[in-house]
């Protein structure tokens, strides 16, 4: 099925593209999406991305929406995606 | 160096100078109070003494450019230990642009020589009768005729009075011509730095009052030195240990928050027409502004230096130098006129500064006037033969311009957008984007909901530091995580964001920012134990959290006597009957049946009666039985 990935910020530079569209098989969950970006992209964006368990960040490192909802709201990283879908990933930073 | 055991009453171990400065413009007097220790204890500081003291000492029916208003500036107990990011402080008054409590923070260099000449508060009343500024140095005032400064500029102002006074490390807070003309949406500058919103500018200006300068060199100690330096420490760690923090946020400031509401779908455009469509980071983001960059700047006592100073490159603006566009500027003058040059929001975002002009309100009266020329309810005949069509930046600086001098247009403008829409009508009311008069600040509401709440009811009007929803925009789950687009549950959740922000940010005088991106899960617990350290009095978590509640419902009873019902808890019609047209909130609205479920959430969750007065129940248990009484509670 085909994901469309998107990034920004301090992510979308590390990953050095803000956009793009991956195939993964069906039923794959978000966590699946997070391992094959990070085996892509090695240690730096992999830091990013790895699953903190039970020891999470503050902030978290990670932010992903699916269509819009945040996964926080969903089924974390146990979501599952469809075909189509749009995944939204970044690292949130305070503004005004 | 004055030490503060010699200065300060008993009762005060440290972080407060335990005294107040009252002074009388009219009679050119003043004097020294002491902090009364239940008002230390009961409001900490900043925010809270602002909002106490105006309530207490204004009447809701004053007229905010009367004598009767009094300007109210506070720090808070942090200011001046050496936790870092305290250099803060709080300026209150009742609003010009709003009529109801006007509260503002800012930071910079001010606030720190504020507390070092030696007080927690300084309150002015009454008018002087010539334009005057105010020389505070170690205890002594002395009123200084203004003749030189007024009409300047507030960068010139500072550096005259520096000048007059003959040391270059004075502090100056000052108004420029825009409070002078009093415009409801000027602002007070101390370096570059604002209390931007809600007009208190024009506070200043109506008391001829151009500046306050001072100079001070109190230590400000700490009762519990060992325990002080054991939590200064984990704060300092904290901030080390963000991913955030360091690593990004002070290299971009807030700018890097304008991808991330872009990424949301919620980064308003051309009057929140174009949401989701007009997406501007590549020319405007923090990514294209690097080209611009040329140095940062701190605040006194921060190792963040979040302050991005940019350059602008392109004719007709090469040379303008900024500190910022901040997130809010970039919105405003950017997305929010369909702007997509930088540097002409570095043009207005210094011009806005050097007039004393807030950005947000500037940007959105300027959104307003193009959609009504784009409509034909305003001609070129208004506009001085302007094209003022989305995206035509140069008519976009030149209004600021205008506004700032109150020139033609700019003088109907300048008072903000709910004025100038009134006066204009022919519909255009109906996309005036304010709440209570205060123009909205850089959120799509629609696609969160929570902060569509805090807008509708934060006490000071459409304000993006009140109720921040920290759960929708950055993704945190504290208290809890939620989905941004949900309805239900978000009156509460309002409740608990403006309480726990006004606690821990406004109260203390810290800056949100190493809160928000290192302390946020611990943030209560953290200032109970900084203050228990620092003053010796007795905090915990929850009575931190209980300080922040109380300022709201006392802000909440004076815009009650300033006569503030539940109708004026509203969102502008366009996010109620329009849904975003594209982007990942496509769809989403806020019909007013939602908007009602949600206020009525809130309201019970603050326990107050379904029209939104504070109940008397709720004002005895937080100790304001006489707020209650002044309300002519039963």
């Amino acid at each position: 099925m085909n994901i469309t990935v998107r990034t920004v910020s301090a992510l979308k530079e590390l990953v050095g593209q803000g956009e793009w569209v991956t195939i993964l098989p069906e039923g794959s969950t978000v966590a699946d999406l997070l391992a094959s970006v990070a085996a892509l992209h090695g240690s730096k964006v992999s830091l990013y991305l790895s699953d903190p368990g039970d020891k999470p960040t503050y902030p978290p490192l990670l932010r992903v929406l699916v269509n819009g909802a945040d996964v926080g709201a969903l089924q974390g990283r146990d979501t599952t995606l469809k075909d189509g879908d749009d995944v939204l990933m970044f690292t949130p930073i305070a503004g005004g | 160096m004055r030490s503060p055991s010699t200065e300060r009453g008993e009762m005060y171990q440290g972080g407060y100078t335990g005294k107040i400065l009252r002074i009388d413009l009219t009679e050119k007097t003043y004097k020294e109070e002491p902090l009364p220790e239940d008002v230390a204890k009961d409001f900490m500081g900043a925010a809270g003494f602002c909002i106490k003291y105006i309530f207490d000492e204004v009447p809701g029916d004053a007229d905010p450019l009367g004598p009767e208003n009094k300007l109210v500036y506070a720090v808070g107990p942090f200011t001046g230990t050496g936790v870092p990011c305290t250099s803060r402080m709080a300026i209150g008054a009742k609003s010009p642009g709003t009529g109801a409590m006007g509260l503002c923070m800012t930071g910079g260099y001010f606030p720190l020589e504020f507390k070092r000449a030696g007080y927690d508060a300084v309150i002015i009343e009454g008018k002087a009768e010539v334009p005057t500024y105010l020389w505070i140095k170690n205890g002594k005032v002395t009123f200084r005729s203004a003749e030189d400064q007024w009409g300047l500029m507030t960068s010139d102002c500072q550096q005259s009075i520096r000048d007059e006074l003959g040391d270059q490390n004075i502090r100056v807070s000052c108004i420029g011509p825009a409070g002078e003309k009093l415009s409801k949406i000027a602002c007070i500058i101390n370096e570059r730095r604002a209390a931007g919103r809600k007009g208190l500018g024009a506070v200043m200006g109506s008391k001829n009052l151009k500046a306050i300068a001072l100079r001070g060199d109190m230590e400000i100690g700490v009762a519990d030195p060992e325990n002080f330096e054991i939590f200064k420490k984990r704060f300092r760690k904290r901030m080390k240990d963000s991913p955030a923090l360091y690593p990004h946020f002070a290299k971009v400031g807030t700018s890097g928050n304008f991808d991330n509401v872009s990424a949301l779908g919620i980064l308003p455009a051309k009057n929140f027409t174009a949401t989701g469509q007009f997406l501007p980071s590549a020319t405007i983001g923090p990514d294209a502004l690097k080209s611009r960059g040329v140095g940062r700047i701190a605040c006194a006592e921060c190792p963040v230096r979040c302050s991005q100073m940019r350059l602008a490159k392109e004719q007709p603006y090469a040379g303008i130098l900024a500190e910022g566009p901040e997130f809010e500027s970039l919105y405003a003058f950017g997305s929010m006129c369909g702007v997509d040059n930088p540097d002409a929001i570095i043009a207005a975002d210094r011009m806005c500064d050097e007039f004393g002009l807030d950005t947000i309100s500037a940007g959105v009266i300027v959104a307003w006037v193009m959609e009504a020329y784009e409509r034909g309810i305003l001609t070129k005949e208004d506009t001085h033969g302007m094209d003022l069509s989305f995206g035509q930046h140069e008519s976009m600086v030149r209004l600021v311009h205008m506004m700032g001098e109150r020139q033609g247009l700019g003088d109907l403008l300048a008072d903000g957008v709910k004025i100038a829409a009134e006066k204009i009508g022919k519909g255009s009311e109906k996309f005036a984007f304010h709440v209570k008069g205060l123009e909205f600040p850089g959120y799509d509401v629609r696609g969160a909901k929570a902060y569509a709440v805090a807008f509708a009811t934060s006490y000071t009007g459409a304000d993006h530091n009140k109720g921040y929803a920290i759960q929708e925009i950055f993704g945190v789950p504290v208290p809890y995580a939620v989905d941004r687009l949900a309805v239900v549950g978000k009156g509460k959740l309002t409740k608990w964001n403006q309480d726990w922000r006004t606690a821990i940010g406004d109260a203390p005088a810290i800056c949100i920012f190493p809160v928000d991106m290192a302390t946020g899960d611990i943030a209560l617990e953290n200032t109970a134990d900084l203050l228990r350290a620092i003053t010796g009095m007795e905090w915990t978590a929850d009575s931190v959290y209980e300080v922040g509640e109380r300022i709201n419902n006392v802000a909440r009873a004076f815009n009650t006597l300033a006569g503030f019902t539940r109708a004026d808890d509203d969102l502008p019609e366009r996010l109620k009957t329009e849904a975003i047209q594209e982007g990942p909130c496509k769809g989403q609205s806020i019909p007013q049946e939602d908007l009602d479920l949600m206020i009525d959430e809130f309201y019970e969750a603050r326990g107050w009666a379904p029209d939104g007065i504070p109940s008397r129940a709720k004002l005895e248990e937080l100790r304001l039985g006489y707020v209650a009484d002044r309300l002519g509670q039963a």
